[in-house]
């Protein structure tokens, strides 16, 4: 068969073993979307605290302004997240500290259990330096984690501090939160 | 908090002064106000008053020591004003520093 183009369709393709068939925008634009990413999730924490080295568990919501997740989304209780499929996850976490002066230094911690919660691993650590004369500082850290049983794998964060500092949150801003996204199959 | 100057500007930067952790939240966190402030950790919830004077508390003190970070941005390096005693001998040095003094004189 020739080869027919028009401005929807391609026919007659049949070169090298390829199917002969035809190729039409149904069959375009879905295996464009499966290209798509799939998972993209965002959360923040909404209120300031204070706290030396312990697990953020309250005030967590998803970003809701100027975003959207994508696709079904991490569920949360008690600051405990969950994926929502397996596969391979990107995970960034920002934590913001003001007002610090006392501590040399801030940071966060990404934790993932093996065993649906019994314990924590702790998968990234970022630290940064602060001093008598630093107004506010930023961590950030970021990872990518093999989610292989999401049920059994939740993953938590943490906040780090040689003594009890203030954390900032907000609730338009990204400032002590994390981004996931689904990269691939596990 | 203001973040240029880090001068208090919620009832958030008084909050966070009264007990450690994650010990409060708010129903409706785009609305952060008295009214919306909610206690996770089972103590009690100070008063709005009691709040209200927290945050003048700290705008106050932040306020009085207006000159003492005027100076602090004035100053010679430490290793500049080593270098003034050495060259200059101590009274030197003491003019130089009374110079930003009393540009900022305490309030």
């Amino acid at each position: 068969m020739a080869l027919s183009l028009n401005a929807t369709t391609i026919s007659g393709l049949a070169v090298g073993g390829l199917p002969d068939g035809t190729v039409d925008t149904d069959t375009l634009a879905a295996s464009t979307k499966s290209m798509l990413i799939q998972e993209f999730d965002m959360w923040r924490v909404n209120a300031d605290f204070t706290a030396s080295s312990a697990d953020i568990t309250a005030n967590w919501e998803r970003a809701d302004t100027n975003f959207e997740k994508v696709g079904d989304g991490l569920t949360q209780s008690s600051g405990i997240f969950t994926f929502p499929s397996n596969g391979k996850w990107l995970v960034g976490f920002s934590i913001y500290s003001w007002n610090a002066g006392e501590v040399d230094y801030i940071g966060g911690k990404i934790l993932v259990s093996n065993n649906s919660g019994g314990s924590y691993d702790i998968r990234t650590e970022a630290l940064t330096s602060h001093s008598a004369d630093t107004m506010s500082a930023n961590a950030y850290t970021i990872t990518c984690l093999d989610i292989v049983d999401a049920s059994a794998m939740p993953m938590k964060f943490q906040t780090v501090a040689p003594s009890t500092s203030s954390f900032n949150g907000h609730t338009d801003q990204q400032r002590t939160g994390f981004w996931t996204m689904k990269v691939g199959d596990t | 908090m203001d973040l240029q100057t880090g001068r208090a500007n919620h009832i958030e930067d008084y909050l966070v002064t009264v007990r450690t952790g994650q010990w409060f939240g708010w129903s409706d966190s785009k609305n952060k106000v008295y009214a919306n402030l909610i206690v996770h950790d089972g103590g009690s919830k100070p008063s709005e008053a009691d709040v209200n004077a927290g945050l003048k508390k700290l705008q106050d003190d932040f306020d009085a020591l207006d000159y003492a970070r005027k100076r602090a941005k004035e100053y010679p390096s430490i290793a500049d004003q080593l270098d003034d005693i050495y060259h200059n001998g101590i009274d030197a040095w003491k003019a130089t520093i009374k110079t930003t003094k009393d540009k900022y004189p305490k309030s």
